[in-house]
């Protein structure tokens, strides 16, 4: 915090620019993701994806045996059980069917089709008010049919 | 949103003692021990390593210590949080200034002047309830849909606030 109210942009040498200012200039609503998060250096996931990622890796340790087999961060813990509650496709075939689906859209941000997958939108309306990047991206004809296809791969 | 692949390494040291045929599953276990679980300001929360990038680099020995460092490159599932986005997170406190809400272990404050002034407060049941529509009541392990509004980062760790005002917000499921 005390960075951040000491260094002034315009007075700060170009060196020391880079710390701790990351997230002032990041906003979703607009992509700025920064440059670790840009799409050539990091794929969002959907949340099915996540779920079946973490199920995997917790089958794997409960086959191990001995002391090793239960032991997960309490950070693992709690992101699988938000992904179980939230996972709105449930399955291998779900979730690659809706991946599938959403690669097609090729005007899309894959931050946008992941976001898309996870809050399912109801309507074109609702899904460009909550991603506001979508609004000049995509008509909302063609929106309307990819949320109802999307919907159809719901449980 | 929120869940990302990305790339990273990590300098992984390694004793002597572990210089023999089981070198590669001790340097993965040993890279998963020291990531898995760990938050930091630039990725968010390491989840899960996902893949060791193979062929594993050669290992560069200490002089005068014996240990070998290895450079290791991996794949790995984080969450990092954006200013902007619409997360659905699950209740876990309600106070009059307002309602604690978690997506995994980051916890997102929706202050009281950020939802919306027709849910009021009610002290005896703990919860936010629409005076509207009743049965719209906001309490401890209630799902609500919510805009994060800033973020903190520090070395190690974030603080999250949101909002639950906008169209298409507040009460899920």
């Amino acid at each position: 915090m005390v960075v951040e109210t000491m260094l002034n942009r315009s007075r700060v040498p170009s060196g020391l620019r880079s710390v701790q200012l990351v997230p002032e200039l990041e906003d979703a609503t607009t992509l700025q993701l920064g440059e670790d998060f840009s799409s050539e250096k990091a794929q969002p996931l959907t949340i099915s994806e996540v779920s079946i990622l973490l199920s995997r890796k917790r089958d794997m340790m409960r086959e191990l045996e001995g002391p090793r087999a239960e032991e997960f961060s309490s950070v693992f813990k709690k992101f699988l059980e938000y992904v179980e509650r939230f996972d709105r496709y449930k399955g291998l075939e779900a979730a690659t069917n809706v991946r599938s689906l959403l690669q097609r859209y090729e005007s899309l941000d894959p931050f946008e089709m992941a976001c898309l997958a996870n809050l399912c939108p109801a309507d074109a309306e609702e899904a460009k008010t909550i991603i506001p990047s979508l609004k000049h991206k995509i008509d909302d004809s063609s929106l309307n049919q990819l949320l109802q296809d999307l919907a159809s791969f719901t449980h | 949103m929120g869940f990302f692949q990305v790339e990273l390494t990590k300098n992984v040291r390694v004793h002597p003692r572990h210089f023999h045929s089981k070198l590669k599953e001790t340097l993965i276990q040993t890279l998963m021990d020291e990531v898995e679980g760990t938050v930091s300001g630039r990725f968010g929360f390491v989840v899960s390593v996902l893949e060791v990038l193979q062929p594993l680099p050669k290992g560069i020995l200490r002089e005068g210590f014996g240990f070998a460092i290895y450079p290791l490159k991996y794949k790995a599932l984080v969450f990092r949080p954006f200013k902007g986005e619409v997360l659905d997170a699950v209740v876990t406190n309600v106070t009059r200034h307002g309602i604690f809400a978690q997506v995994g272990p980051l916890t997102i404050f929706v202050s009281r002047h950020q939802i919306p002034s027709d849910m009021t407060h009610d002290e005896e049941t703990a919860s936010y309830i629409s005076v509207v529509e009743k049965a719209e009541r906001i309490q401890r392990d209630s799902a609500i849909r919510l805009r994060v509004n800033g973020i903190k980062i520090d070395a190690s760790s974030f603080t999250a606030v949101g909002t639950i005002l906008d169209d298409y917000l507040g009460l899920v499921e």
